[in-house]
């Protein structure tokens, strides 16, 4: 099984060699591996930049960064967590790679397209450096929130045209996935025997699909604003700057799904496999994945920009419904575990601190979510650590174990454990460290996105840039001892965990049409009496 | 690779793709929406200075051209080269004829005085310069996708 060559070695198509046999493949694992470093590079530059944000933050007063700096450093880390990671890593990565194998198809439907989508991504990270060059990095924040992101004097147009054109790809790999789920699948698999990971990409790209056109005409808006002035958000023109706000969150709001829900899907893949245990609901999960409540939610972003009291009646009600879906799936991992035979791994255990950092973040959410107390915390440091624990926590800590559950499959080669605990228990650390003094700041009333503050807000700035530090240091060397494997041999077996989706059915790093035989389609895909079976023989020594 | 000759997937696609653009043009139609409610008998008003004719001749050019390119593809799946590219021809050529026909409608607005910050507006009501915003920008925007299509 193992003597068939693997993609590296068989490109597609075959008459290119060389650098040429990856920028112009139609392979989507290639493609995927692509995205893999493009992502890691964005990811690990806007983490510098976030810990500039903190040194700046440890000490009162201006530290080394000029107020203007720090509005651009804290700008530019949002629009590159944002568009360039957490939209686009599970998704393009892992989504690209894993998506097409757990169907049993050989690639997805439209290649040429998902490569085109490849190379409107790099176009936009390239635009957003662009705008560095001239006039200086917007100063707006990620929101680009009218009127300022019209009057400023720095370069907003083409910040915003990156982000026009990062959604132009993110759309299109949506557009790809659900054609593939809906017309490749295996003929063998029906709706229910879809694994976790696939649906939720499922669900993503439907967002995907639904959301990021209407953020791209908001965003278009504020160009023709800016060249032409013609005044459809400016209120000495009879315009509404509150519009901008309603449809950029109409979008947005349901882009923290997009972010979301793929990390779900990972963690509802790892949980399984580690326990040896079939998932707990499987229909439930699939259930609160595609439940779109979230699209109606949008407002409760703008309790202090003003509306109806219809309004703040009707998105807080909305808001603590969308919390069900979550909850429902904190629930079934939690009830997964119970009782399962759990094997500890790397994956698991950042899976582990997903379900704690993200139900934190969930919680918090909630506060948020009531009108009466978001008027106290709106727009405090309060609501950045909540999105951190959701969006960092949550969907950081997903592609870290994804990053550690597949990269086996990806390239063949296992990294080391020991080192993979200390770093991620650095990281974890570090995180609650850094995150948990702005709560603490923010019920306090220390305000966001201010480059100085009150004396009595130094103590939790300082010891958070300790936190800070340790993350830091922490995701560079779990990065880094992940890429050290890649010296070693290839030693990584089909099915390393026992895993029961089809990417363990074939070897690892698959060959260029996924699978050697005809893969054999589970009835259901979680379960594990084989694979325990299979284990405990091993176990005996038969 | 193996192809993948299956036609209603590409249907598939191509429908997901069409509906983005409707999405992305329905974040216009909101806003028009919203100042259509806010602006009612002054929308109403300003609609009355426009130039019909020019509006539905552009609205034929549009149509036409969406028919001739799909003709064209039909063409090309019945292998028919010269009608394929005669189809495609006259879609470029209906996209001309629909900027001309802005040029004129435009041109005559400009003359008229109804252009972002022009005097007659900036010195009219709010919710003139409004409705002159949107029928600025939204063909603008049609006319920058057909530029850059």
């Amino acid at each position: 099984m193992e003597a068939v060559p693997s993609f590296f070695e068989t490109p597609i198509p075959a008459k290119y060699k060389g650098i040429r046999s990856w920028l112009l493949t139609l392979d989507h694992k290639r493609i995927g591996i692509m995205y893999l470093f493009a992502v890691l590079f964005w990811f690990l530059v806007a983490v510098l930049l976030g810990g500039l944000i903190r040194l700046e933050l440890m000490f009162i007063g201006e530290t080394f960064l000029s107020a203007e700096m720090y509005n651009s450093v804290f700008t530019l880390h949002g629009v590159i967590m944002i568009f360039l990671f957490i939209i686009p890593a599970l998704p393009a990565i892992f989504g690209n790679f894993f998506l097409p194998i757990q169907i049993g198809a050989d690639d997805v439907f439209f290649p040429r397209l998902n490569l085109l989508s490849w190379y409107l991504y790099m176009a936009g990270g390239v635009i957003a450096i662009a705008s560095l060059f001239s006039n200086g990095f917007p100063d707006t924040g990620w929101t680009f929130y009218v009127p300022f992101s019209i009057s400023t004097r720095t370069n907003v147009s083409t910040a915003v045209f990156a982000a026009f054109v990062l959604g132009m790809a993110s759309m299109l790999t949506g557009l790809n996935f659900i054609t593939t789920i809906h017309r490749m699948r295996h003929k063998d698999m029906g709706w229910m025997q879809i694994p976790l990971f696939t649906w939720s990409l499922y669900a993503t790209s439907w967002a995907q699909l639904l959301a990021t056109p209407v953020v791209s005409i908001t965003l278009v808006l504020v160009i023709i604003e800016r060249y032409f002035n013609v005044g459809l958000l400016d209120p000495a023109k009879g315009g509404d700057p509150i519009l901008y706000q309603h449809l950029f969150w109409m979008y947005s709001h349901p882009a923290v799904y997009i972010m979301i829900l793929p990390g779900m899907g990972v963690i509802s893949e790892i949980i399984p496999v580690f326990a040896r245990k079939s998932i707990f609901r499987y229909k439930a999960i699939v259930g609160s994945s595609i439940a779109i409540a979230g699209s109606l939610v949008w407002a409760h972003h703008m309790y202090t920009s003003g509306m109806s009291n219809t309004a703040i009646f009707v998105f807080p009600l909305l808001t603590f419904v969308v919390a069900i879906p979550s909850a429902i799936k904190v629930f079934s991992w939690v009830s997964t575990l119970y009782k399962g035979s759990i094997q500890m791994t790397p994956p698991l255990f950042l899976s582990l601190c997903f379900i704690y950092l993200f139900s934190v973040g969930g919680l918090t959410g909630l506060v948020l979510g009531a009108a009466g107390p978001d008027i106290h915390v709106h727009d405090t440091h309060f609501v950045v650590a909540h999105f951190h624990f959701t969006m960092f926590g949550g969907t950081g800590f997903a592609f870290f174990a994804a990053l550690h559950y597949w990269w086996p499959k990806m390239f063949g080669r296992m990294y080391d454990f020991k080192k993979a605990y200390i770093w991620a228990i650095l990281l974890t650390g570090g995180f609650m460290f850094h995150y948990v003094p702005m709560f603490i700041l923010g019920l306090q009333g220390m305000p966001r996105r201010y480059f100085d503050y009150l004396p009595q807000y130094e103590k939790g700035n300082f010891y958070a840039g300790f936190g800070a530090a340790f993350m830091i240091i922490g995701i560079f060397l779990m990065v880094g001892n992940l890429f050290s494997s890649l010296r070693k041999e290839r030693n990584a077996s089909s099915d390393p965990w026992g895993g029961t989706t089809l990417e363990w059915q074939t070897p690892s790093p698959p060959p260029l049409h996924n699978f050697i035989t005809e893969p054999e389609i589970p009835s259901y895909p979680y379960d594990f009496s084989g694979v325990v079976e299979r284990y405990s023989k091993d176990d005996k020594g038969e | 690779m193996s192809s993948h000759p299956d036609e209603s997937s590409k249907k598939l696609g191509m429908w997901l793709f069409l509906y983005t653009e409707i999405i992305l043009f329905g974040g216009l139609f909101v806003l028009y929406a919203v100042y259509f409610s806010r602006y009612t008998l002054d929308f109403k008003e300003a609609g009355k200075e426009l130039n019909r004719l020019l509006g539905l001749l552009n609205t034929v050019i549009l149509l036409f051209s969406s028919f001739c390119v799909a003709a064209a593809v039909t063409a090309i799946q019945k292998k028919e080269k010269g009608r394929a590219l005669a189809g495609l021809g006259a879609a470029i050529l209906c996209g001309g004829a629909f900027l001309v026909n802005k040029y004129f409608e435009w041109s005559h607005k400009i003359e008229a005085g109804i252009y972002p910050n022009s005097e007659k507006l900036v010195a009219g009501s709010l919710d003139r310069i409004c409705f002159s915003a949107f029928i600025i920008s939204s063909p603008g925007c049609t006319a920058s996708i057909l530029l850059s299509g």
